[in-house]
């Protein structure tokens, strides 16, 4: 454990930084920026996601920050020293990346792709040492893709795939760990394995970790901090709970349809009837039938028990009374509830 | 682990016997029959058994078995280059424009002057090789000049087919205004053959083709880093712009010397890279680049001892002979690969 956990920098000294930083490409009629003045901290020991719609330029953004792309003007530090000032060896072992490029070598298994970490750290000819096979079988173990280890490439499914890649960056031994979009191709059990796995390195070993994603509220639950970009808009970086509070998600992502919900810290996608619902109940079934009223584009209102239209007794046995019209009746499941409505 | 590195050193070993063997294969057999027993006591004793049985052996059989060893070795290892640097199963010497090249600045010289040096026939020999050459060099130094503009690989190598297109029609529009004579030296030169580099000419092209085997075996950690493309070798610290620089030279200077002083010989360098990761499982320079100097090797001198089958009057072509070779096994392999990908 001791070799991959190691990233010799104490906790909540900023391994990364950046100020008046412009990101973008260079063209024939001048630049093109992507992103301007973006000031930013990366502190040890912290997972931060980058989220912003596609074309803010997180890609680029990342890019440039590891080291990929040149900035179009300001100025990154990593420890302290400024990027430039870094030989591309001492690079190597400072920012590893796991990007969205597919790496499919005909003929090379797991084990082989994951020991191209160990590179910056190998001899003229690439071999690797007994020390170096131990480090790369840790960074397999950390992912748990040990068994995986004589699989050739071609046949993993994305998320093994996203795990073997990860792999290869713990095997680089970098105190900073860069992903891009590590999650776009995985189902939902594979997208929260994968945040789990990316949790563990965070608070267990130490490793700063700067990722990029569209999901928003996967971020909320798991981000020390979130950074927030928009074409044309400033970066907005906060402790995603702080960010919520100050309505920050709702000025950024808000469209005519779309709401953010800072109650339940995710999306809401708009469609109302206009007509208003009561309803009395406080339970899980109470719940989840407020949330089939308003995917049903009801405006759900919660009245005393008297006044209300439905009225959610928890149970056990739940009991469902619908009071609307002249005679009140009961129903069974959600289903009939809507049904009847 | 064990069973791996047994099966490298096993494969190895294999590929290193049949070159053997085909090696002596081409010095014994031709359309002159000569004895295994003469052959040796000519080879290895002095003793002179028949000046002109010498002669064959060894100012004919002998330079044509090394140069066809050396040219496939060169060009296997130029298409291995191509391959891994353009990350493209399809790259070679000839997709990359180089044999082009090498064949207009053939087309030049023989198409348009042939006529008068043909009087003089070393210099007509040494300027069909220095013609190929700079025909070459100067489809390597565009490609060298584009790589350092265009960062793109795959754009790289469209531009590289472009140029062999290019080059190849306007061989076409020369070929139209040559002189029957002119234009039959060419289609000569267009067969390929490895009976055109005697041992003053050896000397040039091995010490060029070992000096150019040797960079890509140093170049074997760059060359396993650029298997997982631009991004992720250029985070494990390879600068890619000077490298990918150094590829493409070796690469090409391998192919070139090959073209200019055999002719084009296709196929080498698209088949043997494929024959070689398939026998050792495994994509790892440090165990094939070995495996395709080897197995090239053995691929030429294979073509040749079919080009050269007793009973044929003089020699088939050696471009149709490594084509006809080459070609099904590169379907095959590409067949193979996809039936796997979509097991």
């Amino acid at each position: 454990m001791k070799k991959v956990t190691n990233t010799g920098i104490s906790p909540h000294v900023p391994v990364l930084t950046a100020s008046e930083l412009s990101v973008g490409y260079p063209s024939k009629n001048g630049a093109v920026v992507v992103q301007d003045d973006v000031r930013l901290k990366l502190f040890s020991g912290e997972l931060v996601c980058l989220i912003g719609p596609n074309g803010a330029g997180k890609s680029t953004l990342l890019r440039t920050l590891c080291g990929l792309q040149e900035a179009l003007s300001g100025k990154i530090f990593l420890s302290g020293k400024p990027l430039q000032a870094y030989t591309r060896h001492q690079l190597s072992t400072m920012v590893s990346v796991v990007l969205t490029d597919r790496v499919v070598v005909d003929h090379m298994k797991v084990y082989d792709l994951v020991s191209m970490g160990r590179y910056p750290y190998t001899g003229y000819f690439g071999r690797c040492s007994v020390l170096d096979q131990e480090v790369i079988m840790e960074a397999m173990e950390l992912t748990g893709i040990g068994a995986l280890s004589h699989r050739y490439l071609g046949e993993l499914s994305d998320g093994e795939r996203q795990k073997v890649m990860i792999s290869r960056a713990l095997a680089q031994e970098t105190p900073i760990i860069v992903l891009d979009e590590p999650m776009a191709f995985l189902d939902f059990p594979s997208k929260l394995e994968l945040m789990q796995i990316i949790k563990k390195l965070v608070r267990v070993h130490g490793k700063s970790i700067l990722l990029t994603t569209h999901d928003l509220s996967l971020s909320i639950k798991s981000a020390d901090w979130i950074w927030m970009i928009a074409a044309g808009k400033r970066m907005q970086r906060g402790v995603p709970e702080d960010l919520v509070l100050k309505g920050a998600f709702a000025d950024y992502f808000n469209k005519e349809t779309i709401h953010f919900d800072a109650n339940s810290g995710d999306f809401k996608i708009d469609f109302k009837t206009g007509k208003n619902i009561n309803v009395w109940g406080n339970g899980l079934t109470a719940q989840w039938i407020r949330k089939a009223l308003i995917r049903k584009g009801y405006n759900v209102v919660d009245q005393p028990k008297g006044k209300a239209d439905i009225v959610v007794d928890d149970g056990p046995p739940p009991e469902i009374k619908v009071n609307s019209g002249t005679t009140p009746f009961s129903v069974n499941s959600v289903r009939e509830l809507l049904l009847k409505l | 682990m064990d069973v791996n590195r047994n099966r490298t050193v096993g494969i190895t070993l294999l590929l290193l016997f049949a070159g053997i063997i085909l090696f002596f294969a081409n010095i014994l057999l031709g359309s002159v029959p000569i004895s295994a027993s003469a052959v040796f006591r000519i080879v290895f004793a002095s003793g002179v058994t028949n000046a002109s049985w010498t002669t064959i052996i060894l100012d004919s059989r002998l330079p044509m078995a090394l140069t066809a060893l050396l040219a496939g070795s060169a060009l296997a290892v130029s298409g291995l280059l191509m391959q891994t640097m353009f990350r493209n199963p399809l790259a070679g010497p000839s997709v990359m424009g180089v044999t082009s090249g090498a064949g207009l600045g053939v087309a030049l010289v023989v198409l348009l002057t042939g006529g008068v040096l043909s009087r003089y026939f070393f210099f007509a020999n040494l300027s069909v090789i220095l013609a190929a050459l700079v025909g070459a060099g100067t489809v390597i130094f565009l490609l060298i000049f584009l790589a350092g503009r265009v960062g793109n690989n795959v754009i790289l190598l469209i531009i590289g087919l472009m140029i062999g297109y290019a080059s190849s029609s306007l061989v076409s529009i020369l070929q139209y205004f040559s002189t029957d004579q002119n234009l039959h030296a060419f289609v000569i030169w267009g067969m390929g053959s490895f009976a055109q580099v005697g041992w003053r000419e050896m000397y040039y092209f091995a010490l060029v083709i070992l000096l150019a085997l040797t960079a890509a075996v140093l170049l074997i950690k760059p060359l396993n880093l650029m298997l997982l493309g631009e991004n992720y070798a250029h985070n494990l610290g390879l600068n890619m712009r000077v490298n990918r620089l150094i590829v493409i030279s070796v690469s090409g200077v391998l192919a070139a010397m090959v073209t200019a002083f055999c002719g084009p010989v296709a196929f080498v360098g698209i088949a043997v890279p494929h024959i070689v990761r398939n026998l050792y499982h495994s994509n790892d320079h440090r165990k094939i680049l070995p495996g395709v100097i080897l197995c090239g090797a053995s691929f030429t001198l294979l073509c040749n001892l079919i080009a050269r089958m007793p009973g044929v009057q003089g020699a088939l072509p050696v471009n149709a002979i490594s084509s006809l070779i080459g070609a099904p096994i590169v379907i095959w392999v590409i067949l193979r690969n996809r039936e796997r990908s979509d097991a």
